[in-house]
């Protein structure tokens, strides 16, 4: 007897095929509050079912999302993590908090501060040259398509969802290793002496 | 200067409602600046704010108390404050104070209770007492909750351009000088509740005493009103407490939390080269069908076909049947042309019953009584029957049986 799949399987992993990230974020989104449901009800079944076929589905928390085959970090990541840790940084120095970036829509107009000071050197470390707004733009809007964030084209906003807040935790951990290797090292510049 | 009138004042006081009643929050003195910034939220044009600073200054709301520095009359504030319930923060010691006053009186009242000769005059004097710090103490206690509420309203209204380190210094002076003091109030092992528990029990020994409540009106009034107060301190405002300690906390994680991202931001972004390594274990974004990484569409067809009719089986098992061991009928039972071949080809058997036992013991032993049992109720048996007068004993296992001993001919005559 085969086993019965469940509802809507074929939209739902085209959707994550397409690289999207399902998140708690998607309950308040049409159609994909219904699909995130069911993928959160059958992970361990869409789990089965993509690994036969060399996909990788795996859990965040919240976040489910299939992982990359090759390890190595294209172009596009980089500017998104770069984007995301920047718009976040900047936003927590203008003394807001860190829950509106996720429930306020963040104006597009704010962006002048990628433009400005050292936002400008690091977008340009990963290819994104002074005031290419276009670049930006782009780049926002294809994160939108992947789950990681709200675009409001006509209103020019954005709000962060539940898959970039996966990224900006990673900065933590990330900031952890990079102390610990610090400290390994200074240890061992310690030994030398 | 011209002197204001009481209409004048309330006339000022009525011009921009919303904007004294945030200068009325500010507990301390409110720099120029501050001052220009209020107005400005609250849509003042620029020009008309001289003229409303002078205009509160007559009207004695505001008090000029350096060159650009103002404090509100505490008198306003506390009346604006009062109506608009924001209530007003208590030093803890104040409140600490009026727990030690209760304690005091109830020492008193239990005295006043247990005197012979009783003295119902004191003991009325001292449960009006009462009645009036606790009273206090109720009222104190709430204002004091909704002023911490409205400091953590207006904290996180008012942090905007603030660095997060600043919010967290304020949030900890807030906690530290109205919020700490409360757990020792709530605290049930340590003295401010012991008191309270100790007028309860005080208040049990005043009910006990019908006669005194029923010579005095006022004194069962006065303590009907005060054990309304002591339950509302016991059930409302303990709990009010432990949700002001419990917001303190949790608001002051966030925060933590806040700075250790930011610093965890400005690390990763300052150092981009060192962060790439660690982070190429991970997915950061999945570039898609669309993009030229994807797998090719041939695999994601041939993927679709199979999940669409079905071909995967999630965790596939082996299939595994234990088959029934093979039996002959012959072997289980003893059939009727069987019995009559071995009697056949023995012609006489001396001992029957034994013979079965002896010769089919492997058969079940209902079959084997069977057997036994059939030369005896066989319709016209080709064999003879013949007692031998002895008793059989047999063991069959699952019973034994005890019959009277047979033996059988055969009779060639009756065959066929």
């Amino acid at each position: 007897m085969p086993v019965k799949s469940p509802e809507e399987t074929q939209r739902i992993i085209q959707t994550l095929l397409r690289g999207y990230q399902f998140s708690d974020s998607d309950l308040m989104r049409p159609d994909y509050e219904r699909w995130y449901a069911t993928l959160d009800r059958h992970f361990d079944w869409f789990r089965d079912h993509l690994s036969l076929s060399g996909f990788s589905l795996v859990r965040d928390k919240q976040v489910i999302f299939l992982e990359k085959e090759n390890k190595i970090l294209s172009q596009e990541e980089k500017q998104a993590v770069v984007v995301l840790f920047l718009l976040t940084d900047l936003w927590l120095e203008k003394g807001k908090t860190y829950g509106d970036l996720f429930q306020a829509s963040v104006a597009w107009t704010e962006l002048d501060w990628f433009r400005d000071g050292y936002g400008r050197e690091y977008l340009s470390q990963v290819g994104i040259e002074d005031g290419n707004d276009a670049a930006l733009e782009q780049l926002f809007r294809r994160l939108a398509g992947k789950g990681l964030l709200e675009v409001n084209l006509e209103a020019r906003t954005l709000t962060l969802r539940r898959p970039a807040e996966r990224l900006i935790n990673l900065a933590r951990r990330i900031h952890q290793q990079l102390d610990r290797q610090e400290i390994t090292e200074a240890e061992e510049g310690d030994a030398d002496e | 200067m011209p002197i204001t009138t009481f209409q004048g004042f309330l006339a000022t006081a009525n011009l921009h409602h919303s904007l004294l009643v945030d200068l009325c929050a500010e507990a301390g003195v409110i720099g120029r600046a501050k001052l220009l910034a209020y107005m400005e939220r609250h849509g003042i044009a620029p020009m008309d704010k001289e003229a409303l600073i002078q205009r509160y200054r007559r009207a004695a709301i505001l008090y000029e108390e350096t060159e650009d520095t103002y404090t509100v009359n505490p008198v306003v504030a506390g009346l604006v404050n009062f109506y608009e319930r924001r209530g007003r923060l208590t030093h803890a010691e104040f409140l600490k104070d009026q727990i030690v006053d209760i304690g005091n009186l109830t020492d008193a009242l239990q005295q006043a209770l247990f005197a012979d000769p009783p003295e119902p005059e004191r003991i009325a004097d001292t449960v009006d007492k009462l009645y009036l710090v606790v009273r206090q103490v109720r009222e104190s206690w709430y204002q004091h909750y909704q002023a911490c509420m409205r400091a953590f309203g207006d904290m996180k209204r008012n942090s905007e351009g603030k660095r997060i380190d600043q919010r967290i210094e304020d949030l900890k002076t807030v906690n530290r000088r109205y919020i700490e003091p409360l757990s020792e109030l709530i605290d049930p092992h340590a003295e401010p509740v012991r008191k309270m528990a100790r007028l309860r029990r005080c208040m049990a020994d005043l009910a006990a005493r019908t006669g005194l409540l029923a010579d005095s009106v006022e004194l069962s009034d006065r303590r009907q009103r005060l054990l309304i107060d002591i339950q509302y301190i016991d059930y409302t405002l303990i709990h009010h407490f432990e949700t002001l300690i419990d917001t303190s906390r949790s608001l002051l994680n966030s925060l933590i939390e806040e700075k250790t991202i930011k610093e965890a931001l400005a690390k990763c972004l300052g150092d981009l080269d060192a962060v790439w390594p660690l982070l190429s274990g991970g997915t950061v974004v999945v570039a898609g069908t669309l993009a030229s990484q994807a797998p090719g569409m041939e695999r994601l067809g041939l993927f679709f076909n199979d999940v669409v009719h079905r071909r995967y089986v999630a965790r596939p098992r082996p299939l595994s049947t234990s088959l029934p061991q093979e039996a002959r009928a012959e072997s289980l039972l003893l059939f009727e042309e069987q019995l009559l071949k071995r009697i056949r080809e023995a012609r006489e058997i001396a001992d029957w019953p034994a013979f079965v036992n002896r010769e089919f013991s492997t058969y079940p032993p209902a079959e084997r009584l069977k057997a036994i049992a059939l030369p005896l109720v066989m319709a016209s048996p080709p064999f003879r029957v013949t007692p031998t007068g002895r008793t059989f004993h047999g063991d069959l296992n699952e019973f034994t049986i005890e019959m009277e001993d047979f033996g059988i001919v055969w009779e060639e005559s009756h065959a066929g």
